[in-house]
């Protein structure tokens, strides 16, 4: 029997990200048994000139919803949320670009607290 | 020891590469509080050679900015011969640009096996065990 373990399936969504050029510092994954969760600011890398759809992200978490192993998806974005199965931009205050990062727009942040910055 | 236990040698190896000393020392602190094994460089040329050297380098964080060769060239250079994964970690998110050549090329042609991640300073450290253990997992796996 072929075993799909959480780090094989972290593995084939990075690269379903990477193939719809999603900025990967933006987002975190975390993945147990199978199931996913999403969070952070979801957009493409810098200069990218097509900007996330609600079709493009439909296509995007139905190929990741079909990745073998995945039990559940769920996302906590940001900047898109998912309600009834339709996608939906808004802005959450970027909390990087607050502590003053003009370099740094933003990592997302997690639904639970966490420990100190580094 | 118990069946449970591993030794410190046998716990998952991770080599950092930054051109600051501090920012190696609280990667160091960090991880090895999380059981890792942390092995650190301020120099690009050593940590080519020491993957070179120890296959069993599981992880590599690399700063993307530094004098001389950048994360980047180092990646590429180390991709010439071995495959582990790769943690960038960075300041500067515009880094990652389609308007580099560079970055499209590593992009389509290294970042697409999924073995490479990104991760943007400044972050929580919760951030930081998050995206190594979504690459390597756990330090006793």
């Amino acid at each position: 029997m072929i075993v799909h373990t959480d780090l094989d399936i972290n593995r084939a969504i990075r690269r379903v990200l990477v193939k719809h050029w999603i900025d990967l510092g933006r987002i975190s994954i975390r993945t147990t048994n199978g199931r996913i969760l999403f969070f952070g600011y979801l957009r493409r890398i810098e200069g990218h000139r097509d900007n996330l759809s609600p079709p493009a992200l439909d296509a995007m978490f139905y190929e990741i919803s079909r990745i073998r192993g995945v039990q559940h998806v769920r996302t906590h974005f940001d900047n898109w949320s998912n309600d009834g199965g339709r996608w939906h931009p808004f802005e959450r205050v970027d909390m990087t670009d607050r502590r003053g990062g003009s370099q740094s727009s933003g990592t997302g942040t997690p639904p639970a607290p966490e420990p100190g910055p580094v | 020891m118990g069946p449970g236990l591993k030794r410190k040698d046998e716990m998952k190896t991770i080599l950092a590469l930054d051109d600051e000393p501090e920012i190696l020392k609280c990667f160091k602190d960090a991880l090895e509080l999380r059981g890792f094994t942390v092995l650190t460089t301020t120099s690009q040329d050593a940590c080519i050679d020491m993957v070179r050297r120890q296959p069993d380098i599981a992880l590599l964080l690399l700063d993307v900015k530094m004098p001389g060769k950048t994360g980047f060239d180092v990646y590429r250079e180390v991709r010439a011969f071995a495959a582990p994964p790769v943690l960038f970690i960075t300041a500067y998110p515009k880094s990652f640009t389609v308007e580099s050549d560079e970055v499209v090329t590593m992009w389509q042609e290294q970042f697409a096996d999924g073995t490479t991640d990104i991760l943007y300073k400044p972050f929580p450290l919760d951030s930081l065990f998050s995206k190594v253990e979504g690459l390597i997992g756990s330090p006793l796996d």
